[in-house]
């Protein structure tokens, strides 16, 4: 029997360098493309410049040669017509980090239309930084009780860290539920009793809102004990809009908090793992393997059924 | 900006109250953790009380800045294995927990509960609980129990610290754990909390921290979070957990083999392969990090054969001086390591305590009956892990007298003991091997005084999860500064740091010297470390001569320390950093330089 491995298949010269020249000529498109996304981007910048006589706060423009890094000194010259006098100047000052730091995932562009903040169980370390992010920018301060994702670290049985999050459950019975095999209806609308509807899908903005002028509040909760993710959170003493003063449930907004419609979650751009990403409906997946409507006691369990195969009890340390 | 209070939960387990303290007129000399605990210990505890005393005190501290550069709850209290000052860190989330309840200088225990029992603190809300049901349980059955009727009850996960049988028998070498992996090992803490009848300490925080500048806090992590100077060091970590430190130590010979009686051969290289490739690629599962840091250096494995499964983490609390020392092979060290932690014993010491046994049975000194009917062998796991159990139970004369740490045991087993003891002050030393003049630590380990880093086991951070901040943020100092400030709405300076760290540093001496610390005896290393070389993989060799150590000893005492030569504080520079209250204890001791 003839070995095929041993057979060399021979390349022309033409061939050898028409595939040459296709490596070559990607190779240098992909660099030029990745320096135009590195490239300098215009960045506000505003000093303090001493001219004759006067001491003016002006704002230039300045050009960073490298947005990626941010926080970098830079400086300006600009010109700026005072009450009575004009001066120039020349100072240092420094630029705000750039909106984007990175590459890759980083640069894709945004889902235009309904997406969520997706996460990667495995690759969560438990740092809590989506929560400190998530927290401060919706009321200012750091406190993981006030944080609309949870990280929650089970032993199972050694230490595994579980996020969650709303998963903005599509509206649509064109696939089952996978935990109830129903509808697959958003089940904390459904649960809600008030007439209109407290917590409502904002077909403008893509998220929830709840509206607190209706909404029942800690006498209720019924949205927070359908959600099958456990994605509602309260907390007593906060409101859901960063305010204090009537408690009530919050879930994620994706960081829209002025419900303008500009998504823009504080929780992935900190992700310091990647554990967190965008995803947008489309990429959902089977729902034979969708963890997204599990709550955190689900994903572990499921985790730890996929590590011990065996029975629960053998995976105990012998004990003679 | 205002400041914020700093204060600590002061419990007395004998009746079952507590009450909270404000120390923030401390924490601006002592930060908090073992700087404060051992203030409040110098306070609290007459000289000469017993660290075993029901009225001893123990103080599970944190500081404001706990679970922003790592999450370290650092244990201060007499240490039942040396009686002097004694300090256990843990990893996890507890003091990030302590924290967010409120109480951002830790927990203070008193006195001692009338029958087995745990601590439950949820906000607020503190409660002293009978554990009686959980009397000789080992660690992980104990922590998922309370954990599981703690979620069942409140709905929330909590963060605890158990203690395991050895802490109930007061081996003065009981750890104690949290999350199953982080052990706070070193000066026997689980002693103390068996000495208090203490099972385990349950924390739930939902308030959350009190912070004087949430933004600047917030801009702080943020700027590590999102920075790429930061990324290599974090995805390192979560890559290869701390197991990447395993294959330097075993080639250079910092790992002991044998005892500390080997050098560099084919067995190691058997746990070097075994350690990168099956413990990674095969039995480690996920990185998992603790409050506030994104390095996640620990990595879990769970392994799978013949004899059972096992769980755990392999690093120095854990499994060090269990490997090469017992001529174990890496797969084994998964159950080893798994044993240890569950019956609750500090890895280093009862790895180093069973070589030691083993070669007082070949010596003679010890016999077959002393060890309860088992035979020492090096490279026989059924005799390495019995033996570890019999210590944690006590169980045999051997065990028995091992479970009191080595001094104790050298007096069971007489001077004829001594040459086989692996230790520098009484303790365990064994990674980091006290020959190795480069990558070994005997000098810093035989100048030690007690234990404890002044700087982050007082602001409780992690030696690990500051390197990446120091990178961005310009040195170690620097880093405490800027969250200290942002954290606390203090304006303490870069001096200001310096001083508490210098008088942390001191007044821990100080407590060991007044305890019984003996500079005669105790700034010195066992005798084979002047007598029996080690060879590295490279055909180096190291070992100490006298005049070589004590050379080397004075000049640390002197340029690095600022001790006088002898190893004793200087009564000037103790007046300046306000610890006159030492000096008018140690100067009729004669322990003033």
């Amino acid at each position: 029997m003839p070995n095929k491995l041993s057979k060399i298949d021979p390349v022309s010269r033409r061939e050898f360098l028409r595939d040459a020249g296709m490596l070559a000529g990607g190779a240098i498109l992909g660099s030029t493309l990745l320096m135009t996304a590195c490239a300098g981007k215009e960045t506000t910048v505003t000093k303090t410049v001493t001219g004759p006589g006067t001491t003016q706060t002006v704002t230039g423009t300045v050009t960073v040669t490298n947005p990626a890094t941010g926080g970098v000194a830079q400086t300006v010259t600009t010109t700026v017509t005072a009450p009575g006098t004009t001066v120039t100047g020349t100072g240092t000052g420094t630029t705000a980090p750039a909106t984007k730091t990175g590459w890759g995932i980083y640069n894709y562009p945004k889902p235009a239309g309904m997406a969520f903040v997706e996460c990667d169980e495995m690759k969560c370390v438990g740092c809590g930084a989506c929560q400190m992010a998530c927290s401060f920018k919706h009321y200012g301060v750091v406190n993981n009780s006030l944080s609309r994702i949870d990280v929650r670290v089970y032993g199972i049985p050694i230490p595994k860290a579980i996020q969650t999050t709303c998963t903005m459950c599509p509206d649509t019975n064109a696939v089952l539920n996978p935990k109830t095999n129903g509808p697959n209806d958003r089940l904390c609308v459904v649960a809600c009793p008030t007439s209109p509807k407290s917590i409502s899908w904002d077909e403008k903005t893509l998220h929830l809102v709840i509206n607190k002028a209706t909404c029942l509040g800690q006498g209720c909760l019924l949205c927070q004990k359908a959600c099958p993710a456990k994605a509602i959170k309260f907390f007593p003493g906060y409101d859901n809009d960063g305010t204090t003063t009537t408690p009530k449930p919050f879930v994620c907004d994706l960081c829209d908090t002025k419900n303008t419609g500009a998504r823009a979650p504080a929780c992935i751009d900190v992700c310091p793992n990647d554990a967190l990403y965008w995803k947008d409906e489309d990429d959902r997946g089977r729902p034979v393997r969708d963890l997204l409507r599990r709550s955190p006691d689900d994903k572990a369990t499921e985790i730890a059924r996929r590590m011990y195969p065996l029975p629960r009890t053998t995976v105990y340390l012998r004990n003679k | 900006m205002a400041e914020i209070k700093i204060q600590y939960l002061e419990v007395d387990l004998t009746t079952g109250t507590s009450k909270v303290v404000d120390a923030t007129a401390l924490a601006k000399q002592y930060f908090g953790g073992w700087g404060l605990g051992t203030k409040l210990m110098w306070d609290q505890m007459p000289k000469g009380m017993d660290a075993l005393d029901p009225n001893a005190v123990v103080f599970v501290g944190c500081g404001p800045v706990s679970g922003l550069v790592g999450s370290k709850t650092c244990i201060a209290h007499k240490s039942p294995l040396t009686n002097w000052a004694g300090e256990s860190s843990l990893s996890g989330d507890f003091a990030w927990e302590m924290v967010s309840a409120g109480y951002n200088a830790g927990i203070l225990l008193k006195g001692k509960a009338p029958k087995l029992s745990y601590l439950y603190v949820y906000d607020d809300k503190v409660e002293v609980r009978d554990a009686t049901a959980l009397k000789g349980k080992w660690m992980r059955e104990t922590e998922e129990t309370i954990q599981s009727q703690l979620n069942k009850e409140t709905g929330e996960i909590f963060s605890v610290i158990v203690n395991g049988p050895a802490g109930e028998n007061l081996v003065r070498i009981a750890n104690v754990t949290t999350q199953y992996i982080h052990s706070g090992s070193k000066c026997g803490p689980g002693a103390s909390f068996g000495a208090k009848n203490l099972k385990a300490i349950a924390v739930k925080g939902k308030k959350g921290p009190t912070y004087a500048d949430h933004k600047a806090v917030n801009d702080l992590w943020m700027s590590y979070a999102t920075s790429p100077v930061t990324a290599l060091h974090r995805t390192g970590e979560s890559r290869w957990g701390h197991y990447r430190s395993l294959q330097g130590c075993l080639r250079h010979v910092v790992d002991p083999f044998k005892n500390a009686h080997g050098s560099y051969n084919d067995f190691p290289d058997i746990n070097e392969g075994y350690s990168f490739h099956l413990m990674n690629l095969r039995h480690t599962q996920w990185p998992i990090a603790c409050h506030g840091c994104a390095a996640a250096c620990f990595m879990p494995y769970v392994r799978r054969d013949e004899r059972g499964t096992f769980a755990g983490e392999y690093r120095h609390g854990n499994s060090a001086g269990q490997g090469a020392n017992l001529l174990l092979p890496g797969w084994s060290l998964c159950e080893t390591s798994a044993i240890i932690d569950e019956v609750g014993l500090e890895g280093e010491e009862s790895g180093c305590l069973v070589a030691w046994a083993i070669d007082l049975y070949d010596a003679k000194i010890i016999s077959q009956a002393d060890c309860d009917g088992l035979i020492p062998k090096y490279g026989d796991l059924d005799f390495a892990v019995e033996f570890h159990k019999k210590i944690a139970l006590r169980q045999g004369k051997a065990a028995n007298a091992m479970a009191e740490g080595f001094y104790r045991a050298m007096k069971v087993f007489g001077d004829a003991s001594i040459p086989y003891a692996w230790h520098v002050q009484g303790q365990a030393r064994p990674r980091y091997d006290a020959r190795h003049k480069v990558g070994g630590n005997g000098l810093s380990n035989a100048t030690a005084c007690g234990a404890g880093s002044a700087l982050n086991d007082s602001l409780t951070i992690c030696n690990f999860a500051i390197t990446p901040f120091s990178t961005i943020m310009g040195g170690n100092n620097a880093v405490a500064q800027k969250f200290w400030n942002a954290a606390t709405g203090q304006n303490i300076s870069t001096t200001d740091i310096n001083n508490i760290v210098r008088r942390n540093e001191l007044l821990g001496r100080c407590y060991s010297l007044r305890e019984g610390f003996d500079i005669t005896k105790d700034y010195d290393l066992p005798p084979r470390a002047f007598s029996e070389p080690i060879k590295d993989r490279y055909g180096n060799s190291w070992v100490w001569t006298r005049d070589e150590f004590e050379a080397a000893k004075k000049s640390r005492f002197t340029t690095t320390m600022g001790l006088t030569d002898k190893g004793l504080p200087k009564e000037a520079e103790l007046n300046t950093l306000g610890l006159g209250f030492c000096v008018d204890t140690l100067k009729p001791m004669g322990l003033v330089g």
